[in-house]
């Protein structure tokens, strides 16, 4: 029987999916507006946006502006991740997990990047839903129980 | 026991001797060796000189030579350099036995076997031959040439038995001297060197009718010693041909083992260590977080320890054998004591002294001595060589038993009497004490009366502890009485590792794993340079990203990615809470307390809201 963890963590992998979002979204426009506002938040996002397509040599040169799209680009994508992870968790597939897995690694290497770079305050909240989400995919019952699934799944491949 | 008596023992479970495809070198007469070889010595900060030329020597000549010097080391040398013809001709010849299908093909790779780790380590063990002393690249060839021309002359596999008995057991002590040992260049092995001195041991005890029954065997294997190197005669480890046990030979190392196989022999580096310990604790701490299985274990025999250097003995058995229902018979053993002179009085090594640190490619010394002259701890104590000297021989297990048990039943009485008296004088004393508690001016005496009683209480305590102890053995030694003294428990209870044959692991497109295995350090390094010339500022990058392909690489052939990324993402959160910790550390400090605070607040009250 599936434990009531998993489906939490589906559940977690969604709010991570959110939060890597704002994370992102606060990297880029280095406030978050659109907690206050949703049309100042996209004012300053087209901004930044424009400017990062429309000047790439002035990004080049603005070292911290480079970082922060990359790391933009890199947790838009994670939280894609972490989104698709969270649905494919649902339907109980042993994969999931390790996708879960890989998930973590992209969180906790963009925030130890970030830390590491030009130590953006961001890292932490990175590193600490990083952490928690490894601890969380590491319990006993929901290691052992995927576990089970791809033992089935390689005896029982169709 | 008279020296007939001896030899016909020795004969009678005389072992068959199973080699592996590929083997050129089997046990010979140290005679022929001798007299083919010369003697050397090397001075310290010397040259090596010749002492005693090449077909000079004899046995006789050897146990005489009166040799000194303090530091000298001599040593005798088999083989003389070969020219480039008599090169070629042999190669030419390796390549006609290897078509014929009688070389030596491993089943898998050896570095294949092992992780990356390993496999560095490996890479910098065999860098370091060229630095250290070594056995010259053609003496295999000149040492096959020489030991094939003197077997053509005179065919003779022989074995040397000693025959000792002690503490009730009869010792069998089969002696095989190899020319040479090429587990090095034969077998992709740890070492290459002139001579070499291999031993099994057989342990009877005398039976009721007057003859010998074996009991156990000891198979040497490299340097180890103890429990783990012997097995029962009948454990079901043990092939046998009638009263002659078969021992598989490693390919190169002539090393023993009980079965066939293939089996990883691993060489610690000693500065490798504490990293080691680290990384165990690591795995141990984080095991236990998670709660896995076997997280407590230190399964160091179940699996490859990536801080030594690995290696494989081949002891396939697919090859010569020698002994009874082999290829070729043993010719007529001989027997070896210290009152030989060879054997006793000369201490120098048996082949080429190639001055290496760690002593792998120095040949060994005779059967009696170890390399620095002391004598063989399996020579002057073959019974604790193996364990065997707390093993007592069946027909004395009774007897033994028995004492056992009359000295326990002594002791039990021994200690009954001591306790009633130490009771009676503890009721007395408390009987004083009480008498003098009321009385103020008394109380001096009863502070001494108290102390003296509470020492009479922890001696009575003491004994009441050792009655206790004494009745359980009682209790169990009456359990194996009636068990049958004789009848062992566990035949196998000794074993603390047993060195089996490698499993072969499942492994995804083997061949182009074997490929990788064999190249991937070397080129890692390759790549290494060629980042500090060419792109010195992408080093660590460059270093990291290689890092990350190998162990991806690696981890995809061994069907391990699951766990690799796992581990992978347990080492970034502990990377992230060590920088929270750093950069928080007095905000962690708060936040800790408050909980425990909280904590305590919460479980107080609900303690104090469930009372009635």
């Amino acid at each position: 029987m599936k434990p009531v963890l998993v489906n939490r963590l589906a559940v977690l992998l969604m709010i991570q999916a959110a939060l890597l979002l704002v994370i992102g979204l606060s990297l880029m426009t280095h406030n978050l507006t659109f907690l206050r506002s949703w049309s100042v938040f996209v004012e300053a996002f087209q901004t930044a946006w424009h400017f990062l397509i429309g000047t790439p040599e002035v990004v080049e040169l603005q070292e911290t502006l480079l970082y922060d799209s990359v790391a933009f680009i890199g947790l838009i994508l994670t939280a894609l991740l972490s989104l698709l992870t969270g649905i494919v968790f649902f339907r109980a597939r042993a994969f999931a997990w390790v996708l879960s897995q890989v998930d973590q690694i992209l969180t906790l290497i963009i925030a130890l990047a970030i830390y590491l770079i030009y130590g953006q305050v961001q890292a932490y909240f990175l590193m600490v839903i990083g952490i928690f989400m490894v601890v969380f995919l590491n319990n006993a019952d929901i290691r052992v129980w995927f576990l089970e699934q791809q033992n089935d799944a390689e005896r029982n491949p169709l | 026991m008279k020296p007939s008596e001896k030899l016909s023992l020795l004969c009678q479970f005389e072992p068959i001797l199973k080699f592996s495809k590929g083997e050129r070198f089997f046990p010979m007469p140290v005679e022929d060796y001798v007299e083919e070889a010369s003697l050397w010595v090397k001075h310290p900060d010397a040259p090596p000189e010749e002492y005693v030329p090449e077909k000079v020597l004899d046995l006789e000549k050897l146990g005489q030579l009166q040799l000194s010097g303090e530091k000298d080391i001599f040593y005798l040398r088999f083989i003389s350099p070969m020219n480039l013809r008599e090169m070629a001709e042999f190669r030419w010849r390796e390549l006609q036995e290897a078509r014929k299908n009688h070389a030596f093909k491993p089943l898998r790779s050896r570095l294949v076997r092992v992780g990356y780790l390993a496999r560095f380590i490996d890479a910098v063990f065999s860098i370091s031959l060229l630095l250290r002393g070594r056995v010259p690249g053609d003496s295999m060839a000149a040492a096959v040439m020489t030991y094939e021309s003197l077997q053509q002359a005179n065919p003779d596999f022989r074995y040397y038995g000693r025959v000792v008995q002690e503490a009730g057991w009869t010792i069998l002590q089969y002696w095989f001297f190899y020319p040479f040992n090429n587990w090095r260049s034969g077998f992709y092995g740890a070492n290459d060197h002139e001579a070499d001195w291999e031993m099994i041991n057989i342990y009877l005890y005398p039976s009721s009718s007057g003859d010998y029954q074996p009991a156990w065997l000891a198979f040497a294997s490299h340097d180890f010693s103890g429990d783990d190197l012997r097995r029962h005669w009948d454990d079901p480890e043990i092939s046998k041909v009638g009263t002659h046990p078969v021992v598989f030979v490693a390919g190169g190392s002539h090393a023993s083992y009980f079965q066939e196989g293939e089996y990883l022999t691993q060489i610690t580096l000693p500065f490798m260590t504490p990293l080691k310990r680290f990384v165990r604790s690591f795995e141990k701490f984080f095991g236990q977080l998670f709660r896995e299985e076997n997280a407590d274990t230190d399964q160091e025999d179940q699996r490859i320890n990536v801080f030594k250097v690995p290696f494989v003995d081949y002891a396939k058995g697919d090859g010569f054998s020698i002994g009874p229902e082999g290829k070729a018979a043993w010719s007529s053993p001989v027997l070896i004591d210290p009152s030989q002179p060879w054997v006793s009085n000369f201490r120098g090594l048996w082949g080429y002294f190639a001055q290496d640190p760690f002593s792998g490619e120095d040949a060994p010394a005779g059967p009696m001595y170890e390399r620095n002259g002391t004598v063989r701890r399996a020579w002057f104590d073959p019974l604790g060589w193996a364990g065997m000297d707390k093993v007592i021989p069946p027909p004395d297990r009774l007897r033994v038993l028995e004492n056992r048990i009359a000295a326990t039943k002594a002791r039990i009485k021994g200690l009954r009497q001591t306790i009633a008296r130490l009771q009676a004088e503890i009721q007395e004393a408390s009987m004083d004490l009480q008498a003098l508690q009321d009385d103020h001016h008394l109380q001096q005496a009863h502070k001494v009366q108290q102390k003296k009683l509470g020492q009479k209480r922890d001696t009575l305590a003491e004994k009441r502890e050792d009655l206790s102890v004494a009745q359980t053995r009682l209790d169990a030694l009456e359990a194996l009485a009636a068990r049958g003294a004789s009848q062992s428990q566990n035949l196998r209870a000794h074993i603390q590792h047993s060195h089996q044959p490698l499993r072969v692991q499942p492994l995804r497109f083997r061949k182009l794993a074997e490929f990788w295995a064999a190249v991937s350090i070397g080129l890692m390094m390759i790549a290494v340079v060629l980042l500090v010339i060419f792109a010195k500022r992408f080093l660590l990058a460059g270093l990291v990203t290689m890092l990350l392909v190998l162990i991806t690489v690696e981890a995809g052939f061994r069907k391990r990615l699951w766990s690799l990324t796992r581990n992978f993402a347990i080492l970034l959160a502990v990377a992230a809470v060590l920088i929270l910790m750093y950069e928080f550390f007095w905000t962690f400090l708060i936040i800790l307390v408050m909980l425990a605070g909280f904590y305590m607040i919460i479980e107080n009250l609900r303690e104090l809201f469930t009372q009635e």
